[in-house]
């Protein structure tokens, strides 16, 4: 069935999945923790991580289980075929809509902050195109652009976002724990939505080259994104204020328009960070693309994936053009993170449990 | 293969030509709006809008000729509408070319929009990418049509010189120094309550002392320019300015530099209602005293002492006029309860208006004096 033998290490696998997760929702994340917990939204945002890493948990727990299968395989071997192709389906859904919120999201942010009158069609095609040339190569090339891209997207967000620093304010981030729980409660799970990503996992096990380190690459991979977040959000509190981040839509974005770069040598750095943003949003739709792909794939059993990239190409199309202006992308992209936690959490544990009790194992068919 | 190869050079060459982009405007069609004044206008809902315009050729044929210079280098127009985009869209009617806000330096607003409501004009400032988010703000006594006209002799383009007079916080702390993006911050995070640097004309300059106190986004009045440098040093905001003091010995004065300050909030006592101290430490320079004076350690520590004692009275006369003339919370007391004790804002969150004018204040000033120049 593996149509592409090509393996991806450890490394490569943490890097893959830390830009998937990192995408350009990180822009409108402050905003949506300050809504929920006000000047307790970076723990929201740490327990938000903690609370991924042990649903990541069970997808690793699959993967471990079912090493040499991806997700259309072991839920065929647990449920049965015709439910588990439902369930490929309900996938393939799934990751289409999610590579086309994430191009559609970047699109917005480009209209909004550079390019006012490119129309949106026009850069959704242009970041597809890149992507499709991209991942007809196959996961093993997608990882290897996720690894030289890393240094290039971290570092320089780090120092961007420090640039802030001498206009922060930190007593912004007091009073200290004092949410109600529930409020920090909703606030964790809407986090949770942020680091969708982790769902690549259901098909990525074959591919791995030692899948019983997988523990590992989580953890790994969860927490310098939470870190990454944990970052940016402190940061854009601290220097526009919370009640102001509340009214943004992308306070991650404004938060570079209202800095200047020490010595007025870089008076702007807006061309940076879109570039940044580009980049970001690039590896995650690789992914998603590539997974869903991939899906259908072990789906119907076919020889060659690529394939199925032309036959996805038109549907992300459409679906990210659909929505007329932000309001409508900001509903469609909620719906996908609520997805999101079904597809990579709950339908994943149904399955875990059901081969725990059914004793089913990888080669057991 | 090689004609394959051939033709892959001449797609990609093509690249280079055939490049185009929606958002392209060449930079000649564009005019870039240095300073923005916005006044009320006849109309209901609408106002009149001032953009002062530099004009490159004059700017460039000014530099090189000796007498060359005839031209003024900046115009201004002005436009009547809703909002300021509305404005600058009418323009196009009279302009055959674009207004740019990107580099938009320093926003005037008029007395008269500021004591209506400042949310109206504020708002397309903060939705719009294209307004800069880092040009400065101010209100103006008066039409700000005056600033607009001003006719600085330092600095070419009016726009540069009043920037940089609203940058000056190293020499002096008797303004609000306040950018468009802190602006719109200390508005939401304060509800609506503001410090804005003041501002008034003449023919050839600006004057930028004092302060206005903007409430629930209405001008309710001004600061005079103590009472704003006392603010100024609550707030910990102080990095320059001097203090002028009597003499020790009762036969001149004494000049302060100030080099720099921080202040510390806290807590004094929570009943019946809530009492704060504020400590300033103040560092600075002596600059002058009265000739044939000469400074012994006991004099040195006098001296602190005064300063300490002006600074205290300055700080007092600023609060005093917030807190109790017009009741306006830009101190930031709420903001420390409701950071530090976030229990008793919660009693206080509702009656805060009628609680603050009486809230007492402990002020302590702790002079430092680093230097006192070459001779004794």
């Amino acid at each position: 069935m593996l149509t592409n033998n090509d393996l991806i290490t450890v490394p490569q696998t943490v890097v893959l999945i830390i830009t998937t997760i990192l995408e350009i929702g990180l822009l409108s994340l402050p905003r949506d923790v300050a809504i929920y917990a006000n000047s307790d939204g970076w723990i929201v945002v740490i327990i938000g991580g903690v609370l991924t890493f042990v649903g990541s948990l069970v997808l690793s727990t699959l993967v471990r289980r079912f090493p040499n299968d991806t997700f259309i395989e072991y839920s065929q071997k647990v449920i049965g075929k015709v439910p588990a192709f439902f369930l490929g389906i309900v996938l393939i859904i799934y990751f289409t809509l999610a590579s086309c919120i994430v191009i559609r999201t970047f699109a917005e942010v480009i209209n909004a902050f550079m390019l006012q009158k490119t129309p949106r069609e026009f850069i959704i095609i242009t970041q597809m195109l890149l992507t499709v040339y991209l991942i007809r190569h196959g996961i093993e090339p997608t990882a290897r652009i996720a690894e030289i891209l890393f240094p290039i997207l971290i570092i320089p967000i780090f120092a961007m976002y420090l640039i802030a620093i001498p206009k922060a304010d930190f007593t912004e981030l007091l009073p200290f724990l004092n949410t109600p729980v529930k409020a920090m409660a909703m606030g964790s799970l809407n986090t949770m939505f942020s680091f969708f990503g982790i769902e690549i996992l259901l098909m990525l096990g074959p591919y791995m080259r030692s899948p019983e380190r997988i523990y590992w690459t989580m953890f790994v991979s969860v927490a310098v994104s939470t870190m990454i977040y944990v970052f940016v959000v402190i940061v854009v509190f601290a220097t526009i204020g919370v009640q102001n981040t509340k009214l943004l839509i992308w306070p991650g974005m404004t938060i570079i328009r209202t800095i200047m770069a020490p010595g007025k040598v870089f008076e702007r750095l807006d061309a940076l960070a879109l570039a940044l943003w580009t980049i970001a949003s690039f590896t995650t739709a690789n992914s998603f693309f590539l997974t869903g792909a991939l899906t259908f794939t072990h789906l119907t059993r076919a020889r060659e994936f690529k394939f199925f990239i032309t036959i996805l190409f038109p549907w992300i199309y459409l679906f990210a053009s659909i929505p007329p202006n932000v309001l409508v992308t900001e509903k469609l992209v909620y719906m996908v993170k609520i997805g999101s936690i079904t597809v990579g959490i709950l339908i994943p544990l149904i399955i875990l449990v059901l081969s725990i009790i059914l004793k089913k194992r990888s080669g057991a068919a | 293969m090689n004609r394959y190869k051939k033709l892959w050079i001449c797609l990609l060459l093509s690249m280079v030509a055939m490049v185009g982009c929606w958002d392209m405007t060449e930079i000649d069609r564009r005019l870039f709006v240095g300073s923005v004044g916005i006044d009320t206008s006849d109309e209901i809902n609408k106002y009149t809008f001032h953009f002062s315009l530099p004009i490159a050729r004059e700017i460039i044929g000014g530099e090189g000729g000796g007498g060359g210079g005839g031209g003024k280098a900046v115009a201004t127009v002005s436009t009547v509408g809703n909002s300021i985009v509305d404005g600058a869209r009418n323009l196009a009617l009279r302009l055959n070319r674009d207004l740019f806000f990107e580099h938009m330096r320093v926003i005037v607003i008029g007395e008269d929009v500021a004591r209506g409501d400042l949310k109206k004009v504020i708002n397309p400032l903060i939705r719009l990418t294209e307004f800069n988010r880092r040009s400065r703000i101010a209100i103006c006594e008066g039409e700000a049509r005056k600033v607009m006209e001003v006719n600085p002799w330092t600095e070419k383009l009016k726009a540069e010189y009043l920037e940089t007079v609203l940058a000056s916080t190293g020499l002096s702390g008797k303004f609000a120094e306040l950018d468009l993006g802190d602006f719109l911050r200390n508005l939401h995070s304060q509800k609506g309550d503001a410090l804005v640097s003041k501002m008034a004309a003449n023919k050839t300059q600006v004057s930028i002392g004092g302060a206005a106190v903007i409430k629930d986004f209405r001008l309710v009045g001004w600061l005079d320019e103590e009472e704003t440098q006392g603010a100024n040093f609550f707030l910990g905001k102080i990095t320059g300015g001097d203090i002028v003091v009597e003499d020790p010995q009762g036969n001149g004065t004494v000049t302060f530099i100030i080099l720099g300050e921080k202040s510390r909030l806290s807590l004094k006592a929570k009943e019946p209602i809530p009492e704060f101290s504020l400590d300033v430490y103040v560092a600075g320079n002596i600059a002058s005293t009265t000739h044939g004076i000469i400074l012994s350690l006991e004099d040195a520590e006098k001296l602190q002492g005064i300063v300490s004692k002006e600074i205290t009275a300055q700080i007092s006369k600023g609060v005093k006029k917030l807190k109790e003339i017009y009741k306006v919370d830009v101190l930031k007391l709420s903001d420390h309860l409701y950071k530090h004790e976030p229990e008793l804002w919660r009693k206080y969150e509702e009656s805060w208006g009628d609680v603050y004018p009486n809230v007492k204040i402990d002020i302590k000033v702790h002079t430092t004096v680093k230097n006192i120049g070459v001779i004794r």
